[in-house]
């Protein structure tokens, strides 16, 4: 653990835990991360969470970095939670929000990155409703880019504070079953989780109507259900996901109500998972829906932990890609 | 008056024979005028070949010139002269510019460009809608007597079976073949490339194989219905290939081309989001391009076309969703096509054979034999030359290729069309 310093002391560098190899240029997604650089990161994380602990809950330790928060998809809490971290280190922290396609603004993403780039930002950290959209940018400027969620493809930052979450109540996640229910289709969360679980360890099963299972989903390593039940027994953690009506054609299932009937997770249906098994949801909740209010805030929900976990994974994943470029540390 | 030319010391290249022994070939008005060895010489420029191999010019049964609409990024001249740089002397372009080819007007506005040019054949298809719509018959008979040598609706799908079986028909009054870019847009939806373990990993929308060969059988059977004459532009799963295979041997009367991009890589290459690989057709599996070369080895499938279509980088300079589909490869085509023929999986003159005759048959119009008295479109090849794609050697107005930069082998050394060389390396 960090020593309990005061605000104002920058802890040494030998204080952390060791990095591993491989530097963080770039957080693009998990899929690339070796399993010891996910631990790391995790490792790093509690310590962050430790200083969101105290009274004044701020390091010094990126004072000169700009942060850029470019949100070409709307999330008000995850650009929140990434500006918080950021601010936390002591960064100076920017936002560009565009309510729509960079298209439909007449500027291209590579001008507007381009631009923005002029301004000298270190980090810029990018949410885009196309797969790729980060990867692009990582080609294209020469600052860090943290992925915030690109389409469906992953969203690294919400799988780390989910597997955070995840040890801080099980430990060792090696063996430990977790079920991810939803459109894993079009979840980046999922992938995201898919692939980090497993490099932890985990047994990871993903159910939902097969509508929203794509067919090649097994080959990523998970097992996958066409009902919710298989996945849930004797599962250590289940992770439901936000059912979302605007990203998909509105044919993937029949109604909110029959989706609730048959995937959504409810007090019985949470009786096959392990006694005292985790309930997680990335937010924000479709009440009703893909759970039951009396699960959201029951005894096993962990769900507000998370978000509370993901300020400090988010603190980790910007001082280890600001440290990948020699920004730290700094006074 | 045109060149004479004299070839020394070239292996021909015949579809029935295959690569013939060294010979001399002399080119005078615009013709063969003789083929033998040892061909004595007169005051004709003659070409040391070294024993290159002599094949007939290339035809491509796809192409996009952008003419008229989009000069920025081709036209008829950069396409003719990009063409012959790949080897080709004949090209068939879509009909889906602005305006699109749908009136005889348009076809002759193309037809005289390219022939005022004079280096290449340019080929339109005609629209097979008015405006392209996919409603109504488009004046196949005014654009056929203008110089239109097929109809199709370029890369629209075809929703309707029924305008689909009425253009079969109508176009067999003028022996035409109807060409179509098979896809149910339905079951393929917004997606993007391949749907498998690619697309679900990367996150991409997928467009599932089904999408595709659903539209081959439905195509098979109206063209079989309409007793006429119908051409896949491009094809690109196994199971298309074992459709039109089969109905080929029922004796109903459907040919089909792949491009390069299909005998070459897979949707694995997705894996950079590489917007120059967001094709049309998508790339798919390592069993479908198996397949797709299967098929030309046994004659399914007729042709190889380039597929060309030159993209501004405006237009490619954008998020995957959003950058415009289609890459240029007029150019590549013959170092694509070589890359197979080097890894043993297709045999060099049933390659050669899907870019000289295979698609000079689909489209009727002869065999395009070396032989004494024929035209001299002809283009002289060296299988291991090592060339790049850059802004030196590139013909196109564009660059939207993952080869841009790469060093490729196989290449065109010397184009000739009606006599005239009209490429040189």
């Amino acid at each position: 653990m960090l020593p309990q310093v005061e605000p104002g002391h920058t802890p040494g560098a030998d204080s952390l835990p060791q990095a591993p190899q491989e530097p963080l240029r770039h957080l693009l997604g998990l899929e690339h991360l070796s399993a010891e650089q996910i631990l790391h990161i995790l490792d790093l994380a509690a310590h962050m969470k430790a200083v969101n602990a105290r009274r004044i809950k701020k390091l010094p330790t990126l004072r000169g970095v700009t942060v850029l928060t470019f949100f070409v998809e709307n999330s008000t809490r995850t650009r929140m939670s990434f500006e918080l971290a950021a601010k936390r280190l002591s960064a100076d922290t920017m936002s560009f929000t565009a309510s729509s396609s960079s298209l439909a603004k007449g500027e291209t993403l590579i001008d507007t990155a381009r631009n923005l780039e002029a301004m000298a930002p270190d980090i810029i950290i990018i949410r885009h409703s196309c797969s790729g959209a980060p990867a692009l940018l990582a080609r294209t400027v020469n600052c860090g880019i943290v992925n915030a969620g690109d389409g469906s493809h992953e969203h690294p930052t919400q799988g780390l504070l989910d597997m955070f979450t995840l040890r801080e109540r099980l430990g060792d996640l090696r063996g430990k079953k977790v079920a991810i229910v939803g459109d894993i289709a079009h979840s980046r969360v999922a992938r995201s989780n898919i692939f980090g679980l497993q490099k932890l360890g985990a047994d990871v099963h993903v159910a939902g109507p097969a509508t929203m299972l794509p067919h090649a989903i097994e080959q990523l390593g998970c097992t996958a259900w066409p009902r919710v039940e298989p996945a849930m027994e004797g599962a250590d953690a289940v992770m439901m996901l936000r059912i979302q009506r605007e990203r998909q054609g509105n044919d993937l299932i029949p109604s909110s109500h029959e989706y609730h009937r048959f995937f959504g997770l409810d007090e019985k249906r949470l009786k096959l998972a392990k006694p005292g098994a985790l309930v997680m949801h990335p937010g924000p909740m479709n009440r009703g829906v893909e759970i039951a209010p009396e699960v959201a805030d029951g005894d096993q929900s962990v769900i507000l932990q998370q978000v509370e976990n993901g300020v400090a994974v988010r603190m980790a994943v910007l001082y280890l890609v600001a440290a990948s470029r020699g920004l730290e540390p700094q006074g | 008056m045109s060149q004479q030319l004299l070839l020394r010391q070239v292996r021909v290249f015949d579809s029935e024979t295959g690569i013939g022994p060294l010979t001399d070939v002399l080119i005078a008005n615009g013709r063969i005028a003789a083929i033998g060895a040892h061909l004595p010489v007169r005051d004709e420029e003659v070409f040391a070949c070294n024993g290159l191999i002599l094949a007939p010019g290339f035809v491509d049964l796809r192409a996009c010139a952008r003419e008229p609409g989009d000069e920025h990024e081709e036209d008829l001249i950069s396409l003719s002269d990009a063409a012959n740089a790949g080897g080709f002397t004949a090209v068939v372009v879509n009909p889906d510019t602005t305006p699109g080819n749908d009136d005889h007007a348009v076809t002759e506005l193309i037809l005289r460009r390219a022939r005022e040019y004079g280096h290449c054949d340019v080929l339109p298809q005609g629209a097979l809608s008015h405006r392209l719509k996919g409603e109504t018959l488009a004046p196949m008979g005014e654009m056929s007597e203008a110089g239109a040598v097929c109809f199709g609706d370029g890369d629209r799908p075809m929703t309707s079976a029924r305008l689909l079986r009425r253009a079969l028909e109508y176009a067999r009054g003028f022996d035409r073949p109807i060409f179509t870019h098979a896809i149910d847009p339905d079951l393929a939806g917004t997606g993007t490339i391949h749907e498998g373990p690619w697309s679900t990993r990367l996150g991409m929308r997928g467009i599932p194989a089904a999408a595709e060969h659903v539209t081959v059988a439905r195509d098979i059977a109206v063209t079989q219905l309409a007793h006429s004459r119908l051409h896949f532009a491009r094809v690109t799963t196994a199971k298309s290939v074992d459709l039109i295979r089969a109905a080929k041997a029922e004796g109903i009367r459907v040919t089909a081309s792949v491009t390069p991009w299909h005998l070459t890589l897979t949707d694995a290459a997705m894996v950079d989001y590489d917007v120059n690989l967001k094709l049309v057709a998508p790339l798919r599996t390592e069993a479908d391009r198996l397949a797709l070369l299967a098929g030309l080895a046994d004659g399914t499938i007729d042709a190889i076309c380039s597929d060309h279509m030159p993209v501004n980088i405006a237009g490619k300079a954008l998020e995957f969703d959003y950058a415009a589909s289609g890459a240029i490869a007029i150019q590549t085509t013959l170092a694509q096509v070589l890359a197979c023929v080097r890894a043993g999986e297709l045999a060099l003159p049933v390659a050669l054979n899907a870019l000289t005759r295979g698609p000079r048959r689909v489209l009727n119009m002869g065999d395009g034999r070396i032989e004494s008295g024929a035209a001299a479109d002809l283009t002289l090849l060296d299988p291991q030359a090592k060339w790049t794609l850059d802004a030196t050697t590139n013909k196109s107005k564009s660059r939207n290729t993952v080869l841009w930069g790469r060093e490729l082998t196989g290449r065109t050394i010397l184009t000739v069309f009606r006599g005239k060389v009209v490429f040189r390396a």
